[in-house]
């Protein structure tokens, strides 16, 4: 500190310099940041479900990354209309893209006698009334059920395969596909609408990099507003928001740089960052001017500001790390990402406006405007000083029944908390007001699911390119225990085409089937035969829908599919990617709690050693476990669960709200320090210092998140809700809780100290 | 999807075809789209196609059609090398295939056309799913940016003839 000091005093210029040249060297970085909507990788991780999953993938292709394209028109049977989609499906074909399409103009009357099957729509029959014909027999194929055409005609559902599943190749073939429909439907009567989880990864990425424009430019915004609001002043609102623009550069760089990049989970971090760093600077800003108006000189008051405020918002930095340090005992690298990134960000924050602020004022000091402003009286920071004075010796005076009303509500609360059920759906990083999403919910509901449970059963004998009829057999039992409870529109297996080939033997169409597997192994690869031939596959169909819906059905799937065909071979398993992520995500949800665990007993420890204090550290913590346990208990009652977004929410806004603590903290520690006894009146005069300072930090703070609520990501939104409420619940606790607790403490020790 | 390939063959046997007095390395740069059917054997169901394709100059006798055909339940990559043998009468042409196809397995075949005065015949014989063949295309050059291509087999054991491919091939208009 003192050599910072030092420098500031002797080489304010040089300092300046450098951190502008740090600030230009890393926004360089800016230009390098990766952008992921953790798809792919949120649930990548070292657990058995993951495993599972990855050795299906091996045998099985992936159903999930099909481009969904929604047609619907009051008759999709009248000519222009089915010229057009017939047309508009070939199209889709030729997109390079493109690796297959499936529509219901693939359907086929069944095998003749020469094992032809001829195609439902005779290209050599123009007429209008036959090709309705045919395809009101589409809509009645038993291949069809309506998943891919309505019974009445009026929507259809094409699917079309990548080749590419990288994400700016799956961009690129859904505006390619976008451009087609338009092309070949804008002078019909057809509507169409492509959804589909490539195009919903697309829309989270797209929200992703304008939430990195919109969230951090709001935010910077508001914080400018409300430092200039509690200031009253235009240049210290500055004085205090540039050292925060500036860390934001340095952390938004640094994240390019490192390439951790941007994710729906990084996404939230700079905001963050913005608005911890506006409020450590308005500290330092608030400080310096009080110092200064009292009469003190400009470096004076610099060093003054420093020595008192640097070490609680280090504390609060440090303490802040160890919530993003919690995030490190995640099994999920996008957690463990976040909790990187914070570890990095937190110092190159704190750094940023513990030089700039002061070294800004120094400069700038010179200046006759800003020496004005830096030696206005200090305008009350909008908060009723002199009143709360009077409220806070009342706490001080009783403490027992406020310590052990919130004690009662701590235990409550905890309680409920414990009971928030891991909760987890892919609708929570989607914009749900996107086309996409809203055309998903349509296709689901007027046609066919597009997720699935997966219920592999194993073939009595491993047949590579081919399937046996024991094998086909077996797939039937299951096939039929599962639609018998689920219904036929949602069961699908090779067993729907056995049924359709051999209606009165269907395990007899093995051979058929082996013949096309054989011609056409490509275009059915992995689809429902795994390619080692070791097992077949049905697929359950549903809705998104969350967590534990899923392992609900995954688990009644299984069963239903083992009591079907217990016979001593190894018996079905349940798989797909939605039954990976309901189990990852139970698992991570679960670690999000350990974290937190670890973030509350690493923060007492700290604030202990800080004010080589035991009773002081385990005291400081009760009133930051209070608001988390209170939003935990209203995720309980509300139904909501405990999500990603939640779980961050709780961990990072208790590192955060542990600052205030430090701050009415930072003002004991040194009669602390010294060996001695606080006094009661040692806290009336520590919160007659720090109470308007720690609500202004607290209006910064939460108004700075005020930006996530600008965020298509219901995931960010939510987040930067909960930590509002956290912030708000903390600050609270923070002036009625922590004063009743400290008080009582003295009252303890002075009981001790009489006997 | 044999049929597929030939079809392409056949349409650029077509733009070179004598009677529209324009050769083949004339008409090839550009962009072509073909819709029709096909058949995958003779006597089968026909299938709705469509094809995109993109015609390049190689060097002075080579010229190069490439691009991509669909049908319902199938598309394929084709790549064709065609060289001049005598200009306007006869072309030697090589194919490769990247099929995601669920008929047909032909990867990659040579080919040999002969052009008359009214229209384009080309034949060739082949072997299709253990039986010989004689195809025979007929493209018809209705002017520069229009042909009907109709591929016809005959089989060599019966002597029965079927349509496997009728396309009708025009210049793509800019999209």
């Amino acid at each position: 500190m003192e050599l910072l000091i030092g420098v500031i005093e002797r080489a304010p210029r040089r300092l300046a310099a450098l951190l502008v040249l740090i600030a230009l060297a890393l926004a360089g970085g800016l230009g390098r940041l990766t952008f992921d909507d953790g798809f792919r990788t949120a649930f990548e991780s070292d657990t058995d479900a993951y495993h599972a999953f990855a050795a299906e993938r091996r045998i099985f292709a992936a159903a999930e990354t099909e481009i969904a394209i929604h047609l619907s028109a009051p008759d999709l049977g009248e000519a222009k209309a089915l010229d057009a989609v017939e047309r508009f499906v070939l199209e889709l074909g030729l997109l390079p893209e493109a690796r297959d399409v499936v529509s219901v103009f693939a359907l086929r009357h069944r095998p003749g006698a020469d094992g032809d099957a001829a195609p439902l729509f005779d290209p050599e029959v123009a007429d209008g009334a036959a090709r309705r014909a045919a395809l009101v027999q589409a809509a009645a194929h038993p291949l069809n059920e309506g998943r891919l055409l309505s019974p009445d005609l009026r929507h259809m559902l094409v699917l079309v395969r990548l080749d590419d599943e990288r994400l700016d190749a799956v961009s690129s073939a859904i505006a390619a596909i976008r451009r087609l429909a338009r092309q070949s439907f804008d002078a019909t009567a057809v509507r169409h609408g492509v959804t589909g989880i490539p195009v919903l990864r697309g829309d989270v990425l797209t929200t992703i990099v304008a939430d990195q424009f919109v969230v951090n430019v709001v935010g910077a915004a508001i914080g400018f507003l409300v430092c200039w609001a509690m200031f009253r002043s235009a240049i210290l609102a500055l004085i205090a928001g540039t050292p925060a623009v500036i860390a934001l550069v340095w952390v938004l760089g640094f994240l390019g740089y490192s390439g951790i990049g941007v994710t729906t989970l990084t996404n939230a971090l700079p905001v963050l960052i913005l608005a911890l760093a506006f409020a450590d600077s308005m500290h330092l800003t608030y400080e310096i001017r009080c110092r200064m108006t009292a009469g003190d000189g400009t470096m004076t008051a610099i060093a003054g500001s420093l020595r008192v405020t640097a070490p609680a918002c280090a504390m609060a930095s440090l303490t802040t790390a160890l919530g993003f340090a919690g995030l490190l005992l995640s099994h999920s690298p996008l957690v463990r990402g976040l909790g990187v990134a914070g570890l990095y960000a937190l110092p190159m924050t704190l750094l940023a406006v513990l030089a700039m602020n002061p070294v800004m004022v120094r400069l700038l000091a010179g200046l006759a405007p800003v020496r004005r402003a830096l030696r206005s009286p200090a305008a009350p920071l909008l908060f009723p000083s002199t009143a709360w004075s009077r409220v806070i010796a009342v706490i001080v005076a009783r403490p027992v029944a406020i310590s052990c009303i919130s004690l009662a509500a701590i235990v409550a609360s905890t309680t409920l908390y414990l009971q928030a059920e891991p909760r987890h759906a892919f609708v929570e990083s989607v914009d749900a007001a996107s086309a996409g999403y809203r055309e998903l919910v349509e296709v689901e509901r007027l046609l066919s699911p597009l997720s699935s449970i997966d219920v592999i059963v194993p073939a009595p004998a491993a047949t590579p390119g081919a399937i046996s009829e024991s094998a086909l057999a077996r797939v039937g039992r299951v096939h039929a225990a599962l639609e018998a409870r689920f219904g036929a529109r949602r069961v699908v297996s090779p067993w729907t085409v056995a049924r359709w080939l051999e209606p009165d033997r269907p395990a007899g169409a093995a051979a058929t089937m082996s013949a096309f597997l054989t011609r056409a192994e490509r275009a059915v690869d992995g689809a429902f035969v795994a390619s080692d031939g070791s097992a077949l596959k049905v697929r359950v169909l549903t809705a998104d829908i969350d967590s534990p819906a899923v392992r609900a059905l995954a688990a009644e799937s299984r069963r239903i599919a083992r009591d079907a065909i217990d016979d001593g071979l190894p018996p079905p398993r349940t798989a797909g990617a939605l039954a990976m992520v309901a189990e990852v995500s139970t698992i991570m949800l679960d670690d999000l709690n350990n974290s937190f665990l670890f973030a509350v007993a690493a923060s007492g420890l700290v604030i202990a050693l800080w004010c080589r204090s035991l009773s002081i550290g385990l005291l400081a913590l009760l009133p930051n476990i209070l608001p988390d346990a209170l939003v935990g208990a209203w995720l309980r009652l509300s139904g909501n669960g405990l999500q990603f977004a939640s779980g961050l929410a709780l961990i990072i806004a208790f590192g955060i709200a542990v600052d205030d603590t430090l701050h009415v903290l930072n003002r004991l520690r040194p009669r602390l320090r010294a060996g001695g006894r606080i006094t009661f009146a040692d806290i009336r005069r520590a919160y007659r210092d720090v109470s308007p300072a720690i609500v202004a930090t607290t209006v910064i703070i939460c108004a700075g998140l005020v930006s996530t609520q600008t965020s298509a990501l219901p995931s960010i939104a939510y987040f930067g809700a909960l930590s509002i409420a956290v912030f708000g619940l903390a600050v609270l606790a923070d002036l009625v809780m922590l004063p009743a607790l400290l008080a009582l403490l003295v009252r303890l020790q002075l009981k001790v100290a009489r006997r | 999807m044999t049929r597929l390939c030939i079809a392409v063959l056949a349409a650029l046997v077509g733009l070179a075809a004598p009677a529209a007095a324009r050769t083949l390395e004339e008409l090839i740069e550009g962009r072509f789209v073909a819709s029709g059917f096909n058949r995958v054997t003779p006597g089968q169901a026909a299938h709705r196609m469509l094809c995109r394709l993109t015609g390049k100059r190689l060097d002075a006798r080579r010229l190069s059609l490439a691009g991509r055909c669909a049908a319902a339940e199938q598309t394929a990559e084709v790549a064709m090398v065609f060289t001049i043998e005598e200009p306007g009468r006869r072309y030697a042409m090589h194919i490769g295939m990247k099929m995601s196809a669920t008929q047909g397995y032909e990867r990659a075949y040579d080919y040999r056309g002969v052009a008359t005065d009214s229209a384009l015949v080309f034949e060739s014989p082949f072997m299709l799913a253990g039986r010989q063949y004689q195809s025979t295309f007929t493209v018809s050059l209705r002017d520069e940016a229009v042909m009907r291509i109709v591929e016809t087999v005959e089989a060599i054991e019966t002597g029965v003839k079927s349509v496997l491919i009728d396309l009708r091939m025009t210049r793509d208009q800019p999209r």
